[in-house]
């Protein structure tokens, strides 16, 4: 008898271990963009506002690195802009909509939470529904690409980062002209690996990466990185190791992009799908 | 009893906050995560009830993984694993039968090398299970191992930086 009773204790610890393990594994592999949605972000909404307070102190500490890039950033802006000008009856109506709109809008935004530490990062930003940012936009600074908006609350919007190995950005060889999925490995924070480069492609090294514009998520031609090493791996394709533009542990001010037909090119595709 | 239940709760929310406000934010590598949660299972009492040890470990890995990881699931699913084998553990480090129920397994409670053998062992297993979910495959082998065995090693030595600096304060 007591050694049954003995043995009914230790089974009632193996049990509840067991179930709590089965509710913690249930939970982790099937961790929907629903369940992100509804759950996680009520709770971050809390988050946002302890990380908007730790944030607010280390902006302060860090103002004149802060300051140093905007100005490198005004620069290259302005360029940009006298480029555009110059080139404004070449490109019209592609780079703008109707009545001289542009097709890509930029809502500035600053990270309040980021990770690079992980497997898969997110970074958490300060805008929301109400700035008019929605899931599935694009997050770029002028390094480069960082992410994908997954889901927004009111006042915050947590984004998919690069450094997600689950995620994957359309990217284009700007010398080679090849174009192929950029993803992260999930070993140094900023390298990613091109892959699906066929091999009689021109790969070189230092040859620059920009995002190839076959989406409504990003714009063409944002600058990403550069090659740093190429192998032939598994057959006929490059396995090509981009050095990124963007430093994920300095990045502080991003830009949200906004596509002005988005909610066309997203019936488009949902039509698509039906057939 | 309650005052017992009020500590642990005070430094539950710590270790939470500690880790997503402090720890996560260092420059480290890929590679290195301290994991300075882990203390709080690790040093609950030797005859700390396993259900209740279980009921803990889950709170603090959901509370953990809606912090500090967006990932609902993997530190709880992690935790519990160490939770379930500390027991075990701890039977094999500490001395035999001396040991009154309240006391921590703390580091001179058990002696510098056992206590460094208990967090090591404990956190090396800790640390398997959640790079091993966290990856969800053995493509990158050796940067597995590599991450495994260096964040086992930051985490230990946090834990033991802990232990020296709050010496005289008992848990």
């Amino acid at each position: 008898m007591n050694n049954l009773l003995r043995f009914l204790v230790g089974v009632r610890v193996l049990l509840l271990f067991i179930i709590l393990e089965i509710i913690a594994l249930t939970l982790f592999t099937t961790n929907s963009y629903y369940q992100q949605s509804v759950v996680i972000n009520k709770l971050h909404a809390v988050r946002g506002i302890v990380h908007e307070q730790v944030s607010e102190l280390t902006q302060y500490l860090n103002l004149r690195e802060t300051n140093t890039t905007l100005a490198i950033e005004n620069t290259i802006l302005h360029n940009e802009l006298v480029h555009y000008r110059l080139e404004r009856h070449a490109t019209a109506g592609t780079v703008t909509g109707p009545a001289g709109t542009p097709l890509f809008n930029y809502i500035p935004a600053t990270i309040t939470d980021n990770s690079v530490n992980k497997q898969h990062n997110y970074i958490m930003l300060d805008v929301g529904a109400i700035h008019h940012v929605a899931p599935d936009m694009g997050v770029v600074t002028e390094y480069g690409v960082i992410g994908i908006v997954m889901a927004v609350t009111e006042h915050y919007a947590i984004v998919k980062s690069l450094l997600h190995t689950d995620w994957r950005c359309n990217v284009r060889l700007v010398q080679a002209g090849d174009f192929g999925p950029l993803q992260w490995d999930g070993v140094i924070y900023n390298e990613a690996v091109l892959h699906d480069i066929p091999q009689h492609s021109n790969v070189q090294l230092g040859d620059t990466v920009v995002t190839s514009g076959y989406s409504s998520i990003f714009p063409p031609n944002i600058p990403v990185g550069v090659v740093k090493s190429y192998e032939i791996k598994r057959g006929n394709f490059y396995e090509i190791r981009i050095r990124l533009f963007a430093d994920f542990k300095k990045i502080r001010y991003v830009n949200v992009v906004s596509f002005l037909y988005r909610d066309e090119v997203k019936a488009l595709n949902e039509l698509r799908d039906e057939y | 009893m309650n005052i017992n239940f009020l500590r642990l709760l005070f430094y539950f929310i710590l270790l939470i906050l500690l880790q997503d406000i402090v720890i996560d934010k260092l420059p480290l590598s890929t590679y290195i995560r301290p994991e300075i949660y882990t203390i709080f299972i690790l040093l609950l009492p030797f005859n700390y009830p396993a259900i209740a040890t279980l009921v803990w470990a889950f709170a603090l890995g959901l509370g953990i993984d809606i912090f500090s990881a967006d990932v609902i699931g993997l530190h709880t699913a992690a935790l519990l694993v160490l939770a379930y084998v500390r027991p075990r553990l701890l039977r094999r480090v500490s001395p035999k039968d001396d040991m009154d129920s309240i006391a921590i397994p703390s580091y001179h409670n058990l002696g510098l090398r056992s206590f460094i053998i208990y967090t090591i062992l404990s956190i090396a297993l800790y640390n398997t299970v959640l790079f091993i979910l966290d990856t969800f495959s053995f493509h990158n082998f050796l940067h597995l191992l590599i991450r495994i065995l260096f964040s086992t090693l930051a985490t230990t030595l946090f834990i033991l930086l802990i232990q020296f600096a709050f010496i005289s304060k008992r848990r």
